[in-house]
């Protein structure tokens, strides 16, 4: 199995201002999001990041995907060093957040062919894969509708189509499901398997735990900031299933502190 | 490069999208040409007569030449002959503003004028109250025909009849209205556009997580600084072009004077347009730079407040000094150096050392202004602060 992401010791902290301690309910000037991360990711898996709200997923997936910069620690993407080389990063992955908005003043229609310059798609090769994603997402009926007439739904769908322009080899999902409606987010879900067997590496995080053991080949279990366990899906749930590995991990690692 | 143009394209497309920001772009220019053409219009009214105004007053020995004369320019009278005797008890009318003027002519006035034997000189009085309007133009338009008679009676030789033969006066008067005024107006004009657009643009992005999608693709945080600057910059520039058009259109009724702008030849207007561009990049990169810093647009607005403050101040030194200052250390000083440079254009006193100063100095600012940028869009603290 060819390795194709490699995250070594990765630190990354944050600086806390007066109101965000209000908020975290801390007078600590310093919040530890990434603690000594590592993992690895094979070709043409799917991998799910696992874990409570505030362990480090977004954080972590923001510095794969070059958004901000890890404190400390080596991180290589097919071979590129991510910090040295983050253009050249972002060329090969597809990046999908929450937070990532597009512009309501544009149309689904424009923004793909917008982004798809930015990658430097070929224009037939643009033209053929906006046709076949926006008709395998049903964009094709709001193709034309400016994004600020868009439901939740509609963007979120359009959102991840543009995350593909580029055709990327590897694509990373920060809680894809979230928010989406049942049948959005079994066309989502049915889509990255897709991917997958199109043999594209796919790294998702979530929280969902039937999520992670639908669709993902292998699992990271993030707490805290630290990898606790990244092994294969069906290793880890030989004897129980995932809910109760993951609270056994759980009870032991939050018990120690 | 390629991508520096596929910006630019969409950051047009976004403002010609989006009704709100065509509205901030011309409606400046829009309200200014209302607003001054109106205030002109009532400025006007205050110092002109209205066309159909029936003066009114008293008139002595009434001349009919006088008359006739008055009658050919068109101009409605309502006089109410009386004998020189009442004089005085009607000039309370006139002080009062009740009735506009008193002519008094001498006895037998139109005859006297057909035998040139005089040997005294005769006297026409005409009593007029300068704070009415009414009365003073009458005053004027008076003099003008009494001037008419005299001199076609004793006429000899013209000087400059009929038209106005100086040349000098208008280009000079012009030059100096427009040297005193549009140099601060334009800094003004080019600034309220770049303040419309810098926060939105940068400020907005941010607030509204469109930013973070750009940084995602292969596109470089130098492309995206100065993909934006280059856009906004003209946005601004053709939002001051409009307010400027306005501007011109309206000055003329607002001081009741023609201002007359093709004084000016191509050079002028070459140059005032090279120094409006460097303005208006170093206004938007400033905007930029301090928008950036900002999580929403209302808050970037505010942290550039108090830079406006300065700018005007730094804007308005001809307004003062009414001269262009000679040192040309000066003119490394930003928004100042446009300042007194406009004003040496404009006043046909251009110094090139100072122009090629101010030129290269805005420019330098502003590169240095896009470096900062680029470092601040690859800065997470400042894109990515909760
Ligand atoms: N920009 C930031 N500034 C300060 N604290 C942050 C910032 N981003 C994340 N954090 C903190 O780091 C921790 C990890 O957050 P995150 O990676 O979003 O967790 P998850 O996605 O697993 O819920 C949280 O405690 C969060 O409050
Ligand atoms: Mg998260």
């Amino acid at each position: 199995m060819e390795k194709i992401l490699e995250v070594q010791n990765v630190k990354k902290t944050f600086k806390l201002s007066r109101k965000q301690q209000k908020i975290e309910k801390t007078n600590q000037k310093i919040k530890v999001a990434l603690n000594g991360l590592s993992f690895a990711t094979y070709k043409g898996e799917i991998y799910g990041l696992l874990g409570p709200n505030g362990a480090g997923k977004t954080t972590a997936l923001r510095i794969l995907s070059t958004l901000i910069k890890a404190d400390e620690g080596h991180i290589e993407i097919d071979g590129i060093d991510v910090s040295k080389n983050p253009e050249e990063v972002r060329r090969k992955i597809g990046f999908l957040t929450s937070e990532l908005k597009l512009e309501d003043f544009f149309t689904p229609n424009y923004l793909f062919d917008f982004f798809s310059n930015l990658h430097d798609v070929p224009f037939d090769i643009a033209n053929e894969r906006k046709k076949r994603l926006f008709e395998k997402f049903g964009i094709d009926s709001f193709c034309e509708v400016k994004v600020a007439n868009l439901s939740t739904g509609m963007k979120q769908k359009v959102s991840l189509v543009i995350s593909l322009v580029h055709d990327p080899d590897i694509i990373i999902f920060d809680e894809p499901t979230n928010g989406l409606d049942v049948l959005t987010a079994k066309v989502v879900t049915d889509f990255l398997q897709e991917l997958r067997n199109s043999g594209k590496t796919i790294i998702i995080s979530t929280h969902i735990f039937s999520l992670v053991e639908k669709i993902c080949d292998r699992v990271g279990i993030i707490i805290n900031g630290r990898m606790i366990v990244s092994e294969k899906l069906n290793e880890l749930t030989k004897e129980k299933n995932l809910e109760d590995v993951f609270f056994d991990i759980y009870k032991k690692e939050v018990g120690e502190e | 490069m390629r991508n520096i143009w596929i910006i630019i394209k969409k950051e047009f497309a976004r403002f010609f999208k989006d009704r709100r920001m065509l509205v901030a772009l011309f409606l400046p220019g829009i309200l200014i040409y209302v607003v001054y053409s109106f205030m002109g219009d009532i400025i006007n009214s205050m110092v002109t007569v209205e066309n159909n105004y029936v003066y009114t007053g008293y008139v002595v020995n009434q001349s009919n030449l006088f008359k006739s004369t008055l009658e050919l320019e068109k101009i409605k009278i309502n006089f109410e002959e009386i004998d020189e005797s009442h004089i005085e008890e009607h000039k309370e009318e006139i002080k009062n503003r009740e009735k506009d003027i008193i002519i008094v002519f001498p006895k037998q006035f139109d005859e006297s004028l057909k035998y040139q034997n005089n040997q005294s000189v005769m006297n026409v009085e005409i009593f007029y109250n300068s704070t009415k309007t009414e009365s003073s133009t009458f005053y004027q338009i008076g003099l003008e025909i009494l001037n008419k008679i005299e001199s076609k009676i004793t006429n000899i030789f013209d000087i400059n009849a009929g038209q106005n033969y100086d040349l000098a006066d208008e280009k000079d008067l012009s030059a100096s209205i427009i040297s005193n005024l549009l140099p601060m107006l334009m800094l003004m004009l080019i600034l309220s556009g770049c303040i419309g657009i810098a926060p939105e643009s940068i400020a907005g992005e941010k607030e509204r997580g469109t930013i973070a999608t750009l940084l995602v693709t292969p596109l470089k945080r130098r492309e995206l600084a100065i993909g934006k600057i280059v856009s906004i910059s003209s946005l601004a520039l053709i939002s001051g072009l409009v307010s400027f058009i306005g501007v011109m259109l309206s000055f003329p009724k607002l001081i009741a004077r023609n201002i007359d702008a093709s004084i000016y030849g191509f050079k002028e207007y070459f140059l005032i347009f090279l120094v409006i561009i460097s303005l208006t990049l170093m206004a938007i990169t400033l905007m930029a730079i301090v928008s950036s810093f900002a999580k929403s647009v209302k808050e970037a607005t505010n942290y550039i407040s108090p830079f406006m403050i300065l700018m005007v101040l730094l804007s308005l030194s001809t307004m003062i000094t009414q001269s262009a200052a000679n040192n040309v250390v000066l003119y490394l000083i930003p928004f100042f150096n446009v300042n007194q440079t406009l004003y040496s254009i404009f006043s046909f006193d251009i110094n090139v050392t100072n122009l090629i100063v101010t030129v290269i100095a805005n420019v330098v600012y502003t590169i240095l202004g896009i470096f900062m940028l680029t470092k601040m869009f690859g800065n997470e603290k400042i894109m990515f602060s909760r």
